[in-house]
């Protein structure tokens, strides 16, 4: 009779702590602002996710994974239908590779990503995240919010640690607003 | 309904730990299960039903790539420092080894790596990065960590630090996430932020983190294999004249343990947080195999049911065990 209570036990105590489990971000990233993120990227769209995949890259030293976005609003750059951008880690076969510092990204869900082309293993002058979760703002009730909130950042050169918008992120139409404020528009 | 109810509370005591109701513990651990998401490192409690990334070997061999930043004075110290920080955790018997220097990189070929670069999509604003390659379970069979060459490196105490950078980043490679801990002094190591040469060293939230991963995935050989006290520096897997085991019985466990060579010995019991439970043994023994009791007494009464460890302390070395304690 105990051994079952403590089954149960067990169990329960799981279920209850199941929801603890939430995605993140990390890695020693440097703090990032808004300015910074719209001056240095070279493409910044509003959108929603359609395809994930994840593959070897050529010399197959690496799994990538390629994200597929449709835009519904260009903050910066040239609007030219979907978007396909590059980011490290991914699952191929029996293999997974994780990246700790690299953006959450769920087809269907939207997101408003800032995008510049950088080197990856195996993958040069790739449409990026190089500002992993600091590029990538969650998209919800109109207000988009950085996916680095979460996560402590090392200070800039301001000594600043906050994600832009902070816990209660930006209206998506001020968020347009401050990107083209600072990106020479 | 009250039994029922402690049973949870016992089940849960790490989770309560670690929710720092009980004590400060505020460590995660790295969590993928997601196939088809893009990173899906998930930071999750050290009980989780679902786990998190472990190794299951605890020797880990680390190399060094000295292209750039990697091959500058200092440098190799300052990494092989932050791998014996990591080997000092007790009981985990984790031993990361320095394997001398590689033309490998940030590339899956099976080869722990550790390497400067710009190319390795840690550039702007990220200081260094850290891949996992696992194999089915959440089990890790390869890392490798890039620290971004545009960066200014030190290792004389300026901004960037190479070894509290490479310490934190070892932390995420043992399968450690970031702490939600967060204070004005004393932070782990694992705290997301850069906070100078203070992150060279562990805290107790830092040690607690690597040993739930040691209690909850007891590496292969870490009962047969100890880690030699008395070596200096980066601790080396050493095979030593010392067992120990334990199996449950009714009521509490039973631990095993051999000696080649007559010595005093200490046989400590500790739980899930690293906290001494009990002391089993303080005496010396002659050279024989020995099996203790262990029904639960503590020195706050009888422990609750659950998984502790036992570390057997000789004067050839210490060996560690994991023990099951049933009601």
């Amino acid at each position: 009779m105990r051994i079952p209570r403590v089954v149960f036990g067990l169990v329960l105590a799981c279920v209850a702590l199941a929801p603890l489990a939430k995605p993140s971000h990390a890695t020693t990233l440097i703090r990032q602002g808004l300015d910074r993120l719209a001056a240095e990227n070279d493409l910044v769209v509003e959108g929603r996710v359609l395809e994930i995949h994840s593959y070897w890259n050529g010399g197959h030293s690496f799994i990538l994974t390629d994200v597929t976005v449709h835009p519904s609003r260009v903050l910066k750059g040239e609007r030219a239908g979907d978007v396909t951008f590059t980011v490290m880690g991914g699952t191929v076969g029996d293999l997974t590779t994780v990246i700790v510092s690299e953006a959450d990204l769920t087809p269907g869900s939207p997101y408003v990503l800032f995008l510049s082309r950088a080197d990856l293993p195996g993958a040069v002058n790739r449409l990026t995240l190089r500002e992993h979760s600091q590029g990538v703002f969650d998209v919800a009730g109109g207000r988009a919010f950085s996916q680095a909130r979460d996560v402590p950042l090392a200070p800039d050169a301001e000594g600043r640690t906050d994600v832009p918008g902070g816990a209660d992120g930006l209206l998506l139409d001020e968020l347009e607003r401050q990107v083209h404020a600072h990106d020479g528009h | 309904m009250k039994r029922s109810l402690v049973g949870i509370l016992a089940v849960a005591a790490t989770g309560t730990a670690i929710l720092g109701v009980a004590n400060a513990y505020a460590f995660r651990m790295i969590q993928n299960t997601n196939t088809g998401r893009t990173s899906s490192a998930s930071r999750v409690l050290c009980d989780d039903p679902v786990g998190f990334v472990h190794w299951t070997t605890p020797s880990i061999s680390w190399g060094l790539n000295a292209a750039g930043q990697g091959g500058d004075a200092g440098v190799t110290a300052a990494v092989q420092n932050a791998m014996a920080a990591w080997n000092n955790v007790s009981p985990a018997p984790y031993a990361l080894t320095y394997s001398g220097t590689t033309n490998a990189g940030f590339v899956t070929d099976g080869i722990n790596v550790l390497s400067w670069s710009s190319g390795n999509g840690c550039s702007g604003g990220c200081l260094a990065i850290t891949a996992l390659v696992l194999a089915p379970g959440q089990v890790i069979i390869e890392s490798d960590v890039s620290f971004n060459s545009l960066a200014a490196w030190n290792t004389d105490g300026n901004d960037y630090d190479v070894q509290a950078v490479a310490t934190h980043e070892l932390g995420h490679t043992l399968g450690i996430h970031h702490t939600e801990l967060q204070k004005p002094r004393n932070r782990p190591t694992m705290y997301a932020s850069y906070f100078g040469t203070a992150g060279r060293s562990l805290e107790s939230d830092d040690t607690a983190a690597l040993n739930c991963s040691y209690t909850r995935y007891p590496p292969l050989g870490a009962s047969s294999f100890a880690v030699a006290a008395a070596a200096p520096g980066v601790a080396q897997a050493v095979e030593l004249p010392i067992r120990l085991s334990a199996r449950p019985r009714v009521g509490g466990s039973i631990l095993r343990f051999a000696l080649t060579a007559g010595s005093r010995v200490r046989l400590d019991v500790f739980d899930v947080a690293g906290r001494k439970t009990a002391t089993l043994l303080d005496d010396f023994r002659a050279p024989g195999e020995y099996e203790i009791a262990w029904d639960g007494a503590s020195t706050r009464g009888r422990a609750a049911s659950g998984f502790y460890f036992a570390r057997i302390t000789t004067e050839k070395g210490v060996a560690n065990t994991t023990v099951p304690l049933a009601e």
